[in-house]
């Protein structure tokens, strides 16, 4: 076989593996959208439920803490953020995203707990 | 190629293989994602096979492993490293008796062979199955860093075939 031919061939062989690993990624982001969908986030003040919502569902609410400090909860792509708050020192604001099983955002002044519970524990906790 | 020259020349090859592995590790790669790897030591393992043959290949890919994860790495460490290794000669191996494609390819498939089979250790011991998720990020790793392997080794068998009297096949 001569070398012009063996080069379409490599050329072929690249092409399909680039395609597979392509595919491969579409497929396992629909599953993990799919398989992310029990997963919720649990809001708390003063340890008694007040929200329950789905991870997978984008919303903006805002949670009534103790003292009358609000914060502002945000929902998107498949976490969770406060976005602002009325309290001091903003440290639910700087906590940023959560997402993965047992995270949670506090905000101490208003006594709001921001929990996610769900299954996942994500990869990166399993491949650490 | 007679017997003293091929003891001296697969040596020279595991010598090569050890202090390219070496190298490598002395080269901070991180990508976010674990397994990547620029697979340096993989070019010996390319050259043997398109000088010497297939099964000095895999030989020589066993060995490496073998010294160079006893020298710098842990068990764990290990078991990936001989998955992929293996894995990945044994089809750049088959590809290469195929006989319709060149180095490059082979290469390049040996590089994505190499981290398919780490990933496969890696479900098996976590019996975490979301792990493949990172496969995607490193079939395209591994056609680059192998593709380029590829090329470098092809240089190489080149001249090395003139040196050593051997057939030059691509």
């Amino acid at each position: 076989m001569n070398d012009k031919k063996r080069l379409k061939n490599d050329i072929k062989l690249i092409a399909a593996a680039l395609i597979i690993a392509v595919v491969s990624y579409v497929i396992i982001r629909t599953v993990s959208i799919y398989t992310t969908g029990d997963a919720y986030v649990l809001v708390t003040v003063d340890n008694e439920e007040i929200e329950r919502l789905p991870l997978n569902k984008d919303t903006t609410i805002t949670v009534k803490g103790l003292n009358g400090f609000e914060n502002v909860l945000v929902i998107k792509d498949g976490s969770a953020y406060v976005e602002s708050a009325t309290c001091p020192d903003k440290i639910c604001v700087h906590k940023g995203k959560i997402r993965y099983n047992g995270e949670a955002i506090v905000c101490l002044p208003g006594r709001v707990v921001i929990t996610v519970i769900s299954n996942d524990e994500g990869v990166d906790a399993t491949v650490r | 190629m007679n017997k003293r020259k091929f003891t001296a020349y697969m040596g020279m090859l595991l010598a090569v293989a050890f202090v390219l592995s070496y190298i490598e590790t002395l080269i901070p790669l991180n990508f976010g994602v674990p397994g990547i790897k620029l697979g340096l030591g993989n070019l010996a393992v390319v050259t043997a096979l398109y000088t010497i043959g297939i099964g000095p290949a895999i030989v020589l890919a066993i060995m490496k492993v073998l010294l160079v994860t006893f020298t710098f790495g842990s068990f764990s460490m290990f078991m990936y490293s001989f998955a992929g290794a293996l894995l990945s000669v044994l089809v750049m191996a088959l590809l290469k008796k195929l006989d319709i494609f060149s180095c490059y390819a082979v290469s390049a498939t040996g590089g994505i062979m190499h981290n398919v089979g780490q990933i496969l250790v890696a479900v098996l011991i976590t019996k975490e199955i979301r792990i493949t998720y990172y496969l995607p990020v490193l079939i395209v790793s591994g056609v680059v860093t192998g593709a380029v392997l590829g090329i470098i080794a092809g240089l190489i068998v080149k001249r090395v075939s003139k040196v050593l009297k051997v057939d030059y096949e691509r």
